[in-house]
Formats: structure tokens, C-alpha cells, sequence
């Protein structure tokens, strides 16, 4: 009875070609989860409001340049909106704005910008990891020659690139720019300045990815990543302040704050001069507590995820 | 007549059938239970250092100076005033029963701190929309409006049985983590809860009402409803101006304001909670929780089913 | 046989917690087509998960074309959950998987191209997968199973939720790639019909026990011997001449069905006859088909015997 339909079929082929080995599957799905989040309207929304906050800072920076190029007792022209005095100019851009090329510059740039991530994760994270739960696309994964080692290695990649697309990436752009607005003396100055960046940028990508791993993998919806995620971000900061500032405990109960932990190591990471939270009292935290903070919140998340991840097989 | 008495039947059956089979969204409750817990863990250690007072308590926006700074600079000036015993007696008096009420001063501080901000603008709203966008959105979401549709019940007896059917659990929740957290709390929390229930109550029948009226009648109920908590209640509910006047929590801040005000504790200055009377913002929230279920059974009614994928 | 089995599991048990999966389940399958039978929970998930490698048994073991490590690339496997990625493309997706299976891009996506044209799928390749049928995600499914040329494909009831033409063309597609492109394949179902029209090879398997693995002729070949032989007319004598031999007889009205039992081609040749020198006229004599159905319920009413 098979026979006869049989003879449309055009010819199945075996195929004996080269093979890539196993762990290249990982940018395979890092590259098709990242499509997958190019198509969301909310990506080009964050990206476009990140776009322009990067594109302050960098006039913003030349601004500050070509004043201090300007002479040194003068008033300088702007646009059409008549003199400003130089110094007044210049004491703003540094001290207001902190647009002057110092540690502070990339610490507010990188705060800012992380902002937006956090957004972006929240809104369209679910849909980076979590429709493979729900779809149960998951065995689709696991029945690959990488299994899920690549699935998870492939989806970190993805939401890191994600990361570094907002926050260490424009962050370097400012570098170099102030390096060519400047002199490369900058640079030579500032070889901290550099991979303190990258280190920041690398402190938010392991706490946000991995809590985003952990959260998405336990809720698998959207929903459930917002209101864990207020938690995290709104709730906990809230309470913190309640607790140190008002109620003037011991100001070590800021280790619960998570985000404010990450804000603190990457402002040990550039070396800025530590800033406090409006309304905040006491002295910033000892950053090796912001370490443990930070430990203690990616030891569970992993353990979360290894355990949501990998334990996850055929539903019989 | 006889469509009064099925719709009655219609509420019985579907209220004995879903009281005990409330759904609560996929790991949703343990977000809720999660923050009742953390919040429940910071107000146990600040009784633990028994900090519900306002001896170092500071106010925002001011800084340096506090009340115990304030008691001290008091006692130092007896000090000063030395030679003159009379004075000085008088000014120790002073600080004394000024220290003397800051102990004592529990019963504000948590109420500001707890009940007023973090519980009336955050935990109360994710609590109810917990349970209450999960209602009907479930049975949406999950297709199984069919099966009910299908049975000789009317929808307005669905929407009316399903929304009794969550709402004592809605209460029992919330007034729990209320009173969980007062225990917490101590005294001055006890006291707290025995001023607040009623407010609170009429809050989360308000919140209930309107998120199950999200839950049943719109598209992704639960992304508009957290937007609406979020964005009304937390944000506009906090802001200075008449703004908030368009979030439920501020009607029962007016309530929680007039209550503290007749024992002589002012909550908050300026906040225009004065301006509604406690009958009147009673029948604002009872209002508004009628408005949404009368056009919930309207709409709900009206809606048209999608078929199965 | 001197072939290398397929799959080959030696006293295989899994434990979850207090509850056995699998019970000590041994058996050795040969290139074909393998059915694996069982009701609903009878652990053939399960099995399955452990050929895959993605779970550890509590004791026994597996080996793959003789090697006790899983090479998943020389394995394809048709999930039973949906399992596709909605906002991809059918040809992208099949493709994506053959990426995922090592396979370079460029060579992935014209083996998508090239399965998906074997499957009989046309310009809907460039659809969502969103936008699919039941049968077209089936197909899918099948061809991500395929992109990477594996020995080995095992698919998870591939037939169900399809109408009886998807039904049979998707039977016709295993038969295929099987008898003409020397695949094994391993067909995990509840579908008695599925099997005993393509499968070789069965293993039954019920709460977690391997009942049988042999080749489907062996599990429902022994009705061979029986035989109906329509006679016209009511042959009451007939039957009482045949005595024994006679299982059961109905009156059928014009005709008579008669129920025979004959293990060589003498005692046929005897048994025409007799019926002949009666009179009658014989308008059947046909071997009645072993059929898999009273085979397989047979084995699951014996285990329940047993188990009382």
C-alpha cells in the first residue's frame, strides 16, 4: 500500500560532510535567541532610549573638551542662546553632570544604561528562555548532540551580548572618544579607567544573567519575572532604606540590597569615589561585602538553574 | 423571576464548586509568600533591636538633626545652665518625657514606615492580583471557559460565583500578612492592626474587584494589571498632588490618616488626606469595587470565545 | 543472527524515589523497524530518556550499536511534546537543528531544504511554525530528526493527533527511510495499527516490565495454524465429521463459517475432503491472521494473571 506515494518522494540523501565539533551548537542558539529578541518592539524602544543616553554622554563629553580649549577668562558662545562663562561651564560639566572623562563619568554612564537592561531583560527575557519551558521545546535541546551544556551556554552568551550591547560596549565608545579628543596621554593615564569597565561590565552581566536564569527557569512567564524582579530591584532597595536610613540600623543590612551591591563593586571596579543613594546616611559598603553579596546570589541562582535546567526530561 | 432565581442557583453552584478550588498562577504565590516573609524579616529585626521609635528615627529630608540629637542638645543645655539648679531641673524634665514619649513612639514610625508605604503601596496591590487576575484569566487562558459556558449556568452568575469564590482568600491573605506583620511588630504593630483592618479590607476588595475585572474581560489581563499596580498605585499613590487621588490606596490612606489623626498622630503633613471623610472614601472604594463588577458581568457577557489552537 | 542489535539493554531498572519505572527490562533489537508497545505509563518514556543518555538508570545498562557511550549525533529523535520554537521558520528550524547536530551552516540549510522536499513539503517551509497544522509540525519534526543523517531515529508517536491519509504517509515516510535508506528506527506508540503495519520488530513493555521483544511474525504468528473455510448451505454434519478439529462453527444463514485447526498441508488437503465428500461447497479456505491486537492483550492479561 506504501508504494505508490512513495514514487514522488525526491531522493533522500545520507550525508557524510564535516562536522563542527559540539560546542559550536552554542552560538548557534545564541544567535537564534538573539533574533528572537530583535523581533520584540520593547528591544527597540529600550535600545533606542539607551542610543540616546549614550549619544549625551559623548557630546556631552566633547562639550566639556572644547571648553576647556576655549581661553581661560572667556565667556563661550553657545549655539545661539548667547555667553556663558567658562568656569561656570566647565564647574557644572564636572561636578553637576560629572561629564569630565573621571571614574564617575562611566560609573554614572554604566548605572544608567543598566537601567535599561534590567528593563529589557524583564520585558523580553521570558521570551528568551522561558517559551522553551512552556513550549516544552526543551527536549528539542536536550536530544542534540551538545545537549543542554550548549543550551545554557548558548542562551548566556545571548542575554551577555545583550549586556555588553548596552553597558560595556557604548562604555569603551566614551573611552575612546575622550581618548581622541584628548591625547592618548588619557589612556596611559587611565589603564585602569579601561578594565575597570570591562570589569563592570562583566559584574552586571554575571548577576543579571544569572538571576534572570534562575528567575525565568522557577516562574516561566512573564509575570512571574516582573513582580520577582520588583522585588528584587524596588522592594528590597525600599526596605533598605527604611531599615539604615530611617531607622538607623547597622548598615551592613545593605548587603541585602542586591543591585545596590553590583553598583558598589563596579565603582570599586573603576575606582570612582563612592556615592550616596539620596537620602542615604551612612558610609558605602565595604565592597568585599558587595562580593559575598553578589557570590551568595549567583551560588543560588546556579543551583537553581542546574537544577530547573537539568532536571527537566521527557514528560511521560 | 425565573431569571433571578437561575442566576441565584447559577452563583450557588459555581461558588460551592470553586471556593475550595482557588488558582493561584504558576509559582506566583511563592512571590507573594516570598515578600510577606522578607518584609516579615526586617520588621522582626527591627523589634529584635527595638528600633519602632523615634529616638533615631529620621525624618527625610533632614539631615544630621534627629530627636535623639534633639533630647541631647536639651540635656546639654542643662548642662550649660548649670549654677541655676531650677532651670536645669526643668530642661532634664523636659528631656526626660521628651526620650519618655520617643520610646513609646512605636505605633507611628511603623505605620509610616510599613503599613502606609510598603504594605498599602506594594504588598497589598501584588497580593490581590495574585489571586484575583488568575480567577477567570486562568480558565481563559487555559480554554476551559468552554466547559462552563457550556453548562445551563448564566455568565453573569459565572463572573459573580467565581469573583465570591476568591474574594474571602483575597481577605484571608491579605488581612493575614497584615496582621503577620503587626505580630511581627510587636505592640505598637497590635495597634496599628486594630486602627487599619477596615481600611485594608475595603482596599482589597476594591483591588480585587478591579484585577478580576482585568483577569476576565481584557487581553494579557496580568501585564495590565502589574502595570496598574505598579504604575497607579506605587508611583502615582506616592506622589505629592491630587494625582493620587485616581489610586485606590489613597482612599484608604484618607481612612488611615482621619483613624490615627483622633489619636493624635498625624501621618503625613500636607498629603490632602484630610479632604475625604471616612464614610466618603468608604463609599469611594465600595463604589469603584461595584463599578468594576457591574461592568465585569457586562463585559463578560458580551465576550466572544477564540477556538482552541 | 550475526548483526550488531541496535539497542541492546541488560537488566535495565530505574528507580524514581519508592517508584520503579522500569523492572529489569532486557532486550536486544536489530536494524528495522522497532515498535515499542505499552499503555499509557508503561515506562516507554522513560526508556526512551535512557537511550537518549538523558537520564542515569539505578543499575543494568544500555550500549548503542555495541557502544555503551551515546553518540546523540548518530541519533535522531521525534520528541512527543510539541517542541518547536513558534517564531521560526520551517525551513530555519530544521536547519537550526542540524546546526545544533554539528553540521556547518551553509551544509545545514541545504539539507533543510533537501529533507523538507523529501517530506513533501512545499512553499509552507517559509512559514512560522506558529502557523502550522498538527500534520505539517509532525513532518517538522520528523525532518529535524533527519537534517543530520542519523543511524538511529527515535520518534515518539509520530502518528498521533493525525488524520488516517497524514497518518498513512508518515507510516510510508518510516517505511522509506528504513527499507530503502537502511535507517533504524525506533516507533514508540500506543497505536497497535501503526505497528503491526510497518514495525519488524516489537518490544512490549507494561508497568515498567519488558513482556516481550521479538519480531512481530513471532508475537502474533501463533494463530498460523487456524484456518476459516466458508461452506455454503448449513453443514451440521460437516462439523460433527470434523470433530476436534473444529474450534467453533457459526450459522451464518445460506452459509456456514467454520473455525479449523491444521498444522500441515496434508491434514488441509484431508479436511477438503471430508468437507467435499459431504457434499459441500467450499466458497473460503483462508489462514486466519495472527493479528497484534489479541497478541498484545494476551500478553497484558497473562502478566495480570501472574501478578494475581
Amino acid at each position: 500500500m506504501a508504494v505508490n506515494s512513495l514514487n514522488s518522494f525526491l531522493e533522500y540523501r545520507p550525508w557524510n560532510g564535516l562536522r563542527n565539533p559540539a560546542w559550536m551548537g552554542a552560538f548557534a542558539i545564541m544567535r537564534e535567541s538573539l533574533k528572537l529578541i530583535f523581533t520584540r518592539k520593547v528591544f527597540w524602544v529600550v535600545f533606542s532610549l539607551a542610543v540616546l543616553n549614550f549619544l549625551l554622554y559623548f557630546f556631552g563629553q566633547y562639550l566639556f573638551f572644547w571648553v576647556a580649549d576655549q581661553q581661560p577668562d572667556g565667556l563661550v558662545r553657545v549655539g545661539g542662546f548667547g555667553r556663558a562663562n567658562q568656569n561656570d561651564m566647565m564647574q557644572f560639566l564636572r561636578s553637576v553632570l560629572k561629564m569630565d572623562g573621571s571614574p564617575e563619568t562611566f560609573r554614572n554612564f554604566i548605572n544608567l544604561q543598566s537601567r535599561g537592561i534590567i528593563v529589557l531583560l524583564v520585558l523580553a527575557g521570558a521570551s528568551l528562555l522561558g517559551e522553551d519551558l512552556n513550549q516544552g521545546s526543551l527536549i528539542f535541546y536536550q536530544s542534540k548532540s551538545g545537549g543542554m551544556k550548549n543550551y545554557i551556554g548558548g542562551k548566556f552568551l545571548a542575554a551577555s551580548f545583550l549586556v555588553h550591547l548596552f553597558a560595556t560596549i557604548p562604555a569603551l565608545f566614551l573611552f575612546l572618544e575622550i581618548c581622541f579628543i584628548d591625547t592618548w596621554t588619557y589612556l596611559l593615564y587611565n589603564p585602569r579607567l579601561l578594565l575597570g569597565i570591562i570589569g563592570y561590565g562583566f559584574v552586571i552581566n554575571l548577576g543579571l544573567v544569572s538571576l534572570l536564569f534562575a528567575t525565568v527557569g522557577f516562574f516561566r512567564s512573564t509575570i512571574g519575572l516582573i513582580m520577582c524582579w520588583a522585588g528584587v530591584f524596588f522592594l528590597l532597595p525600599s526596605l533598605c532604606a527604611i531599615m539604615i536610613d530611617r531607622l538607623r540600623l547597622n548598615p551592613v543590612l545593605r548587603i541585602l540590597d542586591f543591585w545596590y551591591c553590583v553598583e558598589r563593586l563596579g565603582e570599586k571596579c573603576l575606582g570612582a569615589s563612592p556615592t550616596l543613594l539620596p537620602g542615604q546616611t551612612d558610609q558605602a559598603l565595604n565592597p568585599w561585602f558587595a562580593v559575598a553579596s553578589l557570590g551568595f546570589v549567583f551560588t543560588v541562582t546556579s543551583i537553581l538553574t542546574m537544577r530547573i535546567y537539568f532536571k527537566q526530561g521527557i514528560e511521560s | 423571576m425565573d431569571n433571578l432565581k437561575a442566576f441565584i442557583q447559577g452563583v450557588r453552584s459555581i461558588l460551592a464548586v470553586h471556593l475550595f478550588r482557588a488558582k493561584v498562577g504558576h509559582g506566583l504565590f511563592w512571590v507573594s509568600a516570598g515578600f510577606l516573609l522578607l518584609v516579615a524579616s526586617v520588621v522582626v529585626s527591627v523589634s529584635l533591636k527595638n528600633q519602632w521609635n523615634y529616638k533615631t528615627f529620621k525624618p527625610r529630608g533632614q539631615a544630621g538633626l534627629n530627636f535623639k540629637n534633639s533630647t541631647e542638645m536639651i540635656e546639654a543645655g542643662s548642662l550649660i545652665l548649670g549654677p541655676n539648679a531650677g532651670v536645669s531641673a526643668i530642661c532634664s524634665a523636659i528631656a526626660a518625657s521628651g526620650s519618655g514619649l520617643m520610646i513609646q513612639s512605636g505605633f507611628p514610625v511603623f505605620t509610616k514606615n510599613v503599613v502606609f508605604s510598603v504594605l498599602l503601596g506594594f504588598l497589598l496591590p501584588l497580593w490581590c492580583l495574585t489571586f484575583a487576575v488568575e480567577g477567570l484569566g486562568a480558565e481563559r487562558e487555559g480554554k476551559t471557559l468552554f466547559w462552563l459556558f457550556s453548562k445551563p449556568v448564566p455568565r453573569s452568575s459565572i463572573y459573580l460565583g467565581k469573583f465570591l469564590a476568591i474574594l474571602p482568600w483575597v481577605i484571608i491573605w491579605s488581612l493575614g500578612g497584615f496582621l503577620f506583620l503587626a505580630i511581627c511588630a510587636g505592640d505598637s504593630g497590635i495597634i496599628a492592626f486594630n486602627l487599619f483592618w477596615q481600611p485594608i479590607a475595603f482596599a482589597c476588595i476594591t483591588y480585587a474587584s478591579v484585577f478580576f475585572f482585568m483577569g476576565a474581560c481584557l487581553p494579557r489581563a496580568s501585564l495590565i494589571a502589574l502595570a496598574y499596580a505598579f504604575v497607579v498605585e506605587t508611583l502615582l499613590g506616592s506622589m505629592p498632588g491630587s494625582l493620587k487621588q485616581l489610586s485606590v490606596a489613597f482612599y484608604a490612606r484618607c481612612i488611615m490618616f482621619q483613624k490615627s489623626s483622633d489619636l493624635g498622630v498625624i501621618l503625613e503633613q500636607g498629603g490632602g488626606y484630610g479632604d475625604f471623610s471616612q464614610t466618603m472614601a468608604i463609599c469611594f472604594m465600595l463604589g469603584i469595587a461595584l463599578l468594576f463588577l457591574v461592568a465585569g458581568i457586562f463585559f463578560f457577557g458580551k465576550i466572544e470565545l477564540r477556538g482552541q489552537r | 543472527m550475526g548483526e550488531i542489535p541496535v539497542i541492546h539493554c541488560r537488566n535495565l531498572t530505574k528507580k524514581f524515589g519508592p517508584k520503579t519505572v522500569l523492572n529489569n527490562v532486557s532486550f536486544e533489537v536489530y536494524p528495522g523497524i522497532i515498535g515499542l508497545l505499552g499503555p499509557n505509563g508503561a515506562g516507554k518514556s522513560t526508556l526512551i530518556k535512557l537511550i537518549l543518555g538523558l537520564d542515569n538508570p539505578t543499575s543494568g545498562d544500555i550500549s548503542l550499536f555495541g557502544k555503551t557511550k551515546v553518540e546523540l549525533a548518530k541519533i535522531g529523535f521525534m520528541p512527543e511534546a510539541k517542541a518547536i520554537i513558534p517564531s521560526m521558520k520551517g525551513y530555519e528550524f530544521v536547519a537550526y537543528a542540524g546546526e545544533l547536530d554539528g553540521l556547518k551552516r551553509t551544509d545545514a540549510l541545504r539539507r533543510s531544504h533537501e529533507i523538507l522536499d523529501c517530506l513533501g513539503m512545499g512553499e509552507s517551509r517559509y512559514r512560522k511554525l506558529g502557523e502550522y497544522s498538527t500534520g505539517m509540525i509532525q513532518k517538522v519534526k520528523l525532518a529535524q530528526a533527519l537534517v543530520h543523517d542519523p543511524d538511529l531515529l527515535i520518534l515518539d508517536e509520530p502518528t498521533a493527533g493525525l488524520d488516517p491519509p497524514a497518518r498513512n504517509q508518515m507510516l510510508d515516510y518510516l517505511t522509506y527511510f528504513a527499507r530503502q535508506q537502511g535507517k533504524s528506527i525506533v516507533l514508540s506508540t500506543h497505536l497497535l495499527g501503526d505497528v503491526q503495519t510497518v514495525c519488524d520488530q516489537v518490544v512490549v513493555l507494561n508497568f515498567g516490565v519488558c513482556l516481550a521483544s521479538c519480531s512481530l511474525e513471532q508475537l502474533v504468528g501463533n494463530k498460523s495454524d487456524s484456518y476459516l473455510i466458508e461452506v455454503a448451505g448449513n453443514q451440521i454434519d460437516v462439523i460433527a465429521a470434523l470433530g476436534e478439529k473444529c474450534l467453533s462453527a457459526q450459522d451464518m444463514g445460506g452459509f456456514t463459517k467454520v473455525f479449523v485447526r491444521c498444522g500441515s498441508s496434508a491434514e488441509i488437503n484431508r479436511i477438503t475432503s471430508l468437507v467435499l465428500s459431504f457434499g459441500g461447497v467450499i466458497k473460503k479456505f483462508v489462514p486466519l491472521e495472527g493479528n497484534l491486537d489479541d497478541a498484545f492483550f494476551a500478553l497484558l492479561d497473562k502478566q495480570r494473571l501472574a501478578g494475581n
